[in-house]
């Protein structure tokens, strides 16, 4: 049986971006009514409370001097700078708003947030025993940190101003009428059934694509870019989706830095030539070497963790008391450190695909080009264009938590405006009857295939170097070969509860998310930034572009759209 | 595959694992009134069940070399 239910402003997704959304919308304009829809459990999922809680912070440094670092080191002028600047300009007040929601946020004795700079240098030890830092590091900007229950927090804060939660309902699309959203429909994720919601305005913050390889980050299955892949919204930089960390296959946890002490079998370090005189994290280069090493046959590549010079940031900051009072990150990171640690048996190092594919068009107030439909969070990181010719988390770390807070603080006014202006619009029956088929087959379906089946194809497709770091035309036009193999095989899934309904829908999201990865890839014929191409090794002579995914038709178009330099404050 | 086990003595009942869980491996048993580890191969071993279980009375146990990835495709 269908439920029906209206409210003025709809939240996709109740991870940080969703909740920032939900809380600032409902503080602008008490009287609407602001409801978050989670597939989970909000508070507790979604990425922020599982992550190193690191937050970007601007401290001292002012936001032009931050622009103008990123544009010319990390993201080429690829940027939206007017995005770029109102990101820089909010950086300080999004630490205040997550201590306000959530008084979280570690704090020295005279109340002010303690920071440490990354990669900053132990050069002493205090009387207490803790270390002394030189924080004299080139990044203009710094990080806080904040405890790893702190989403518990924010959901509580956000419940009291009156923003509602429907639990364990994931949405599977959005409902139009004439081209603006009307609504969206979802599912009940133990007993499957359907919920359709008017709504005024949508925010998808339902999270980005990672592939689900990386563990961490298998939540991210792109399922709401999909939706407003269907309902007509633009994408840019699709072909920055695919952020690698080293990883050691023992165990999966993240190594930072290992592009310093990276060796190949003959003992040479390959990793220290691509690191420049600034370097504020890795760069695809480094990556693209672990390739070119194990196809010359020089490997498997080691890492040699005692020759790290992040490791006294690293091991100061996770699982240690030594710079930040976190007593739950600390039990947190104990857990997953021990675990790691006493099954490593080697010190071989690989690149694990984390993605990171968030290429949702938003404009400077988090306007998706759908009327109605805005977004916030990793779902629309490289669609905004703020951080340019980069992968998330945009060679600058703690930026996840920083862009969440952001967007969703700039999303919810937004979608409160748009809201309190607009008409509650028909619902199609037509629409609602489509996508229940649609998303309901596979229960129905006799296929042979299991989605998990069907995630391990995806995989084989998506982690390969040579396909999604170190492209080239012939190898992405394979891979796009194959992705459309598998989609081809889509309607052989089958599900026999919810939980594999939506394992159904995530493989065709993930899949429609690959063909977008791909053909933006083979579209940009150059390398930049974080994007390489073994057959196009240098920029473009043509300017810098954009490369713009739209639905047309049902199908994936690939465009480009030239950046507006002359219209910026800052030049190459 | 992870091991994933309650102690259904210790258990109270009180839910926090399922909603813990990011990703659905864990469901709830009504007529148990205890939780159901119905998808443990998808498990991606982050604790939260564990850490948040007040009872102590849920553990995970990692098992890397069947976590899924493809470690035959990397280049
Ligand atoms: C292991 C790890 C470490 C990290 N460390 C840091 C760090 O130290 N510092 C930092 O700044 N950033 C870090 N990040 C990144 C940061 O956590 C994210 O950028 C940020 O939390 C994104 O927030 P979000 O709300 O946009 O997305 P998410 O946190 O992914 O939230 C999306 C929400 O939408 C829900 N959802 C998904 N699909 C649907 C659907 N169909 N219907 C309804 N709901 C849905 C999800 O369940 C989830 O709750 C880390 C990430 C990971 C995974
Ligand atoms: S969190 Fe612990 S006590 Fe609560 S239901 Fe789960 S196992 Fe039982
Ligand atoms: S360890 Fe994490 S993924 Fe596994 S069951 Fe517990 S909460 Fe879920």
């Amino acid at each position: 049986m269908t439920k029906h239910m209206a409210t003025d402003v709809l939240i996709v997704g109740g991870g940080l971006s969703g909740l920032a959304t939900a809380i600032t919308a409902k503080e602008q304009d008490p009287k609407l009514d602001v409801t978050i829809v989670e597939k989970y459990t909000s508070g507790y999922s979604g990425k922020a409370n599982r992550g190193a809680g690191i937050m970007l912070i601007l401290g001292d440094h002012s936001p032009e001097e931050f622009a103008q670092f990123y544009l010319k080191h990390i993201g080429m002028y690829l940027n939206n700078q007017n995005a770029l600047l109102k990101y820089a300009k909010m950086l300080n007040s999004n630490a205040d708003a997550i201590e306000k929601w959530s008084g979280k946020i570690d704090k020295d004795e005279n109340g002010r947030f303690r920071t440490l700079k990354w990669a900053s240098k132990i050069v002493g030890r205090g009387e207490d025993g803790r270390p002394i830092f030189d924080q004299n590091v080139p990044y203009p900007w710094t990080l806080a940190a904040v405890d790893l229950d702190y989403i518990r927090e924010v959901r509580k804060y956000a419940r009291r101003l009156g923003v509602k939660f429907i639990d364990r309902v994931g949405v599977v699309d959005l409902l139009t009428d004439r081209g603006a959203v009307a609504g969206v429909v979802g599912y009940d994720i133990d007993n499957g059934a359907q919920t359709v919601f008017g709504a005024k305005a949508v925010v998808l913050a339902c999270g980005n694509q990672c592939w689900r390889i990386m563990p961490m980050w298998s939540p991210a299955r792109g399922e709401g870019v999909a939706a407003a892949f269907r309902a007509g919204a633009k994408f840019a930089n699709c072909e920055y989706g695919s952020f690698y960390n080293w990883t050691n296959l023992d165990h999966f946890e993240s190594d930072m830095g290992v592009e310093y002490a990276l060796y190949n079998d003959k003992g040479e370090n390959v990793g220290i030539k691509h690191i420049k005189e600034v370097h504020p994290d890795i760069n695809a280069e480094s990556l693209a070497e672990w390739y070119k090493q194990t196809i010359a046959g020089n490997g498997p590549l080691h890492y040699r963790q005692n020759e790290n010079p992040l490791m006294p940031y690293l091991t100061s900051v996770l699982a240690s008391q030594a710079v930040h009072n976190r007593p739950y990150a600390d039990r947190f990171w104990g857990y997953l450190f021990f675990n790691a640690f006493s099954q490593q048996t080697t010190d071989h190092v690989v690149p694990g695909l984390v993605g990171e594919f968030g290429g949702l068009w938003v404009d400077e107030n988090m306007a998706t080009t759908v009327p109605g439909l805005f977004a916030a969070g990793d779902i629309c990181v490289h669609g905004s264009r703020a951080w340019g010719a980069t992968a998330q988390p945009g060679r600058h770390r703690g930026s996840g938590i920083a862009f969440a807070t952001f967007s969703g603080r700039v999303a919810g006014p937004s979608a409160a405006t748009y809201a309190a202006g607009a008409q509650s619009l028909a619902l199609s029956d037509d629409q609602i009857a489509a996508i229940d088929a649609r998303v309901t087959a596979p229960l129905k379906s006799g296929g042979s295939l299991v989605p998990m089946e069907m995630v391990a194809e995806i995989q084989k497709v998506m982690q390969p170097l040579g396909n999604s770091l170190y492209r080239h035309e012939d190898r992405m036009k394979k891979a796009l070969a194959r992705v459309e193999e598998l989609k081809a095989l889509l309607p052989q899934l089958k599900a026999s509860d919810p939980h594999q309904m939506f394992g159904v829908n995530e493989c065709e999201a993930t899949l429609l998310c690959a063909e977008m990865f791909f053909k933006a890839s083979l579209e940009r014929k150059e390398s930049l930034g974080w994007f390489l191409r073994e057959d196009y090794p240098e920029p473009s002579k043509d300017g810098l572009e954009w490369i713009i995914v739209e639905n047309k038709d049902g199908k994936v178009s690939v465009g480009k759209e030239r950046v507006p330099l002359e219209t910026y404050p800052y030049q190459p | 595959m992870n091991t994933i086990i309650v102690n259904k003595e210790l258990c109270n009942g009180c839910k926090i694992c399922m909603k813990a869980c990011f990703i659905d491996v864990i469901k709830w048993d009504d007529a148990a009134k205890r939780p159901l580890i119905a998808y443990p191969e998808e498990c991606v071993q982050c604790m939260y069940c564990e850490i948040n279980c007040d009872k102590r009375a849920i553990k995970v146990h990692p098992k890397y070399d069947s976590y899924l990835f493809p470690r035959e495709h990397l280049i």
